[in-house]
């Protein structure tokens, strides 16, 4: 941005807010004017005194967050499994790659699945795992990079929460965390451990800020793919995965 | 932005004779309607909830100035670029001229409203540009050479059948690939698969910017807005200046009640979040493997800081869930394109007028039966009755109330101020009424007040004025 376009905002914006009615606030807050840091423009929002936000949802009421997390995602058409080692994990992808006739899978890096040998341990089983890296320049390296992605059936991820009210898994970018792995696949599997559950997505904002930014992308993933915009009838699979599978991972 | 050119009574006796029309958006407003209040109804104090929602909105509208300045210095941080556009030429001007340095052949884009404000499309498109419309609803309507109808549902007014048709005419699809929904969304997937592994650019619109972390939230279903703001190696969002919030504990606020008064879910399957072009590597340390090259953030104002300024402020709290259309008996009868705006339902006779000028939406205001239904299911309470009586205010003041309205309540204010006229007026008119009545009703009124009878009947006036009654009962006392 240019100072003079930024200049500009300020002046355009700053009298306007001068002059404004804001009904049904506290009011313009006494922090002043002067843009700055991060925690000067910070207006926090104390959850705890909004009761509902961080509360169940009613059916689901008073089950244990597993139980909750299940519930929902399985009202969605996602599917969960449960594993409590690297094993039990391997067998899972082995077999929704055998449904799909998949030799290569989308993945994330061991290190960032937080999962030590997968990678080694699905190649012994005749799985590719694929980093997906595309190239930045346009050219032939990068159009041949997006081919050869489209084609592969299978993405494998990580997952850094998950919300129980929801069934909602949390995906934050970095080195070996494509986001492709989650996007350009039809099916998406993603492997949770338990104790990284919260309630929803208040509770986890509230307390999880870092997360955020963390990489260039943060993504709530609530449930396969879907649109109604035809008649409001549900239709799975439209851009993103039409199957949704998660692994929680006993801690 | 709009389509004003044939007047308004007129477009919507038009819509009123689309019975097929009006089903659709009858069928998919109840069902929505009950959907939303399921999903509200789940938060256990989903009144304190939309409470802190809106207290957000307002907290952060009144210090605008300052949460622009944060956001754009966390972006800026994060890498990308962030452009304050004054109006929407200046804003298109921007994309144009990014979109053609950058050698940009097709450009995907993901559901935006201000664009469609802006009316950016045919600008880019009269530069040789592809420009492909991704989300399900908004393909369809750009195919057809339609408009949107609903800010969240773009083709409610359309059956599956015209959907087929579009599909068939515009893609030469087979019976078979137009045979239900679930094979119209396949085929769409493929097509715009393609557009989007071969897109330059991807332009989304903005649900929310977080100002403490320079980021911008798309929430989508399909996952449209995913693949524009990820795939291309530019990421352009485009953002209306009011869709801040402060900081990321305030977007888990506002993503509790969007989904869940937009479609009635408890969230949109992808709440997308960006900060800023994919990350390079350095000191031996990998960078992401994928994510656009640039990311550039166009705020538009384009009007918003004169609404800011005034008494229709709260207009700008709006984060456009849909709530409000669905639930107004108005938008029920004659959809979404009557209204000749981007903006259609109660939202929209507020903002439109509001962005535009009374002059050229002034009618809008009225097409409201101020039953306050809108005011009821909006997730940040705004008191849109309120804003509706201050327009039609404003266009009395502005002198763009029909002739008729303005002297008739001229002649009423003079008769109101002279009690002696005032009652013989009132047993004249009385009088001449009761000969059009037949068995206490009227049914037809002549010349200019035919209106009132064309399609529904009026009770016959009692045949005692008030006044009379009022003096025969107390003795002329007063």
């Amino acid at each position: 941005m240019t100072p003079q376009n930024r200049a500009r905002m300020r002046e355009v914006v700053g009298r306007a807010v001068r002059t404004g009615l804001f009904p049904g606030g506290a009011g313009p807050d006494d922090t002043g004017h002067g843009h700055g840091t991060n925690e000067a423009g910070v207006d926090t929002l104390p959850m705890a005194a909004i009761p509902g936000t961080a509360s169940a949802a009613a059916p689901a009421k008073g089950l244990p967050p597993i139980e909750r997390f299940t519930a929902a995602l399985e009202a969605l058409a996602g599917t969960v499994h449960r594993a409590r080692s690297l094993q039990d994990v391997v067998e899972i992808v082995v077999a929704q790659a055998g449904r799909l006739r998949a030799t290569q899978i989308l993945a994330w890096s061991d290190e960032a699945i937080g999962l030590p040998g997968l990678t080694a341990a699905l190649a012994a089983r005749g799985l590719a795992c694929i980093a997906g890296d595309i190239p930045q320049p346009n050219g032939p390296a990068r159009t041949e990079a997006l081919a050869t992605l489209a084609q592969i059936p299978l993405g494998l991820t990580g997952a850094d929460a998950g919300f129980s009210e929801t069934g909602t898994v949390v995906l934050a970018t970095g080195p070996g965390r494509p986001r492709m792995a989650s996007l350009l696949v039809p099916t998406h599997i993603a492997i949770l451990r338990v104790d990284r559950l919260v309630d929803s997505v208040s509770t986890l904002l509230a307390t999880r800020r870092d997360l955020v930014d963390a990489g260039s992308n943060f993504v709530c993933i609530t449930g396969p793919s879907r649109t109604a915009d035809i008649e409001h009838t549900l239709s799975r699979g439209v851009h993103g995965p039409g199957d949704v599978h998660v692994i929680l991972l006993d801690a | 932005m709009h389509d004003v050119s044939v007047p308004f009574y007129r477009r919507v006796e038009d819509a009123l004779q689309k019975t097929r029309m009006r089903q659709a958006v009858q069928h998919t407003s109840l069902r929505a309607m009950e959907s939303r209040r399921a999903a509200i109804a789940e938060l256990d104090a989903s009144d304190a909830v939309r409470d802190a929602a809106r207290a957000i909105r307002s907290r952060t509208l009144a210090a605008l100035d300052r949460h622009l300045d944060t956001f754009v210095e966390n972006v800026e941080r994060n890498g990308g670029t962030v452009f304050f556009a004054e109006t929407g030429g200046d804003a298109v001007d921007y994309v144009r001229r990014l979109a053609r340095d950058r050698g940009v052949k097709t450009i995907v884009k993901g559901k935006s409203m201000v664009s469609e404000e802006i009316e950016l499309n045919p600008v880019l498109e009269g530069d040789g540009m592809e420009v492909v419309e991704t989300d399900l609803g908004e393909f369809i309507v750009q195919l057809d050479n339609d408009r949107p109808s609903h800010i969240v549902a773009p083709i409610l007014h359309k059956t599956k059948e015209d959907c087929a048709r579009v599909f068939k005419e515009k893609l030469g699809a087979s019976d078979e690939d137009v045979a239900g929904v679930p094979q119209m969304t396949q085929l769409a997937r493929r097509v715009l698969r393609s557009a989007f592994l071969r897109a330059d650019m991807g332009i989304t619109g903005v649900n929310f910017g977080v100002a403490e972390t320079g980021s911008v939230c798309i929430c989508t279903n399909e996952g449209n807005g995913r693949l524009s703001s990820s795939l291309p190696r530019i990421h352009v969002a485009i953002m209306g200046m009011e869709r801040l919030v402060p900081t990321a504990a305030d977007l888990g606020v506002m993503l509790e009640v969007l989904g869940r008064s937009g479609t009635g879910q408890r969230l949109t399957v992808y709440s997308n979040v960006l900060s800023g072009p994919r990350r390079a590597g350095g000191d031996g340390q990998a960078g992401e493997p994928d994510g656009p090259e640039e990311f550039h953030v166009v705020i538009v104002d384009n009007g918003r800081s004169e609404i800011l300024a005034g008494e229709l402020a709260e207009i700008l709290y709006c984060i456009r869930c849909g709530a409000c259309l669905y639930a107004c008996p108005v938008y029920q009868q004659i959809g979404g394109h009557a209204y000749g705006s981007v903006y259609s339902g109660p939202v929209g006779s507020v903002l439109s007028p509001a962005l535009s000028g009374i002059h050229e939406f002034h009618d809008l205001p009225h097409a409201s039966t101020l039953c306050g239904n809108c005011r009821e299911v909006c997730p940040v309470r705004i008191d849109l009755p309120r804003m509706l009586l201050r327009l039609r205010a404003k266009g009395v003041e502005a002198g763009v109330s029909p002739v008729w309205i303005t002297s008739g309540m001229k002649v009423l204010g003079w008769l109101g101020t002279r009690p002696a006229m005032f009652a013989m007026a009132g047993r004249v008119s009385a009088r001449l009424a009761g000969f059009l009545a037949k068995d206490g009703w009227i049914t037809s009124m002549p010349g200019h007040l035919s209106g009132w009878t064309a399609s529904r009947d009026f009770p016959a006036p009692a045949t005692e004025s008030f006044q009379e009654r009022w003096a025969r009962r107390h003795g002329g006392r007063s």
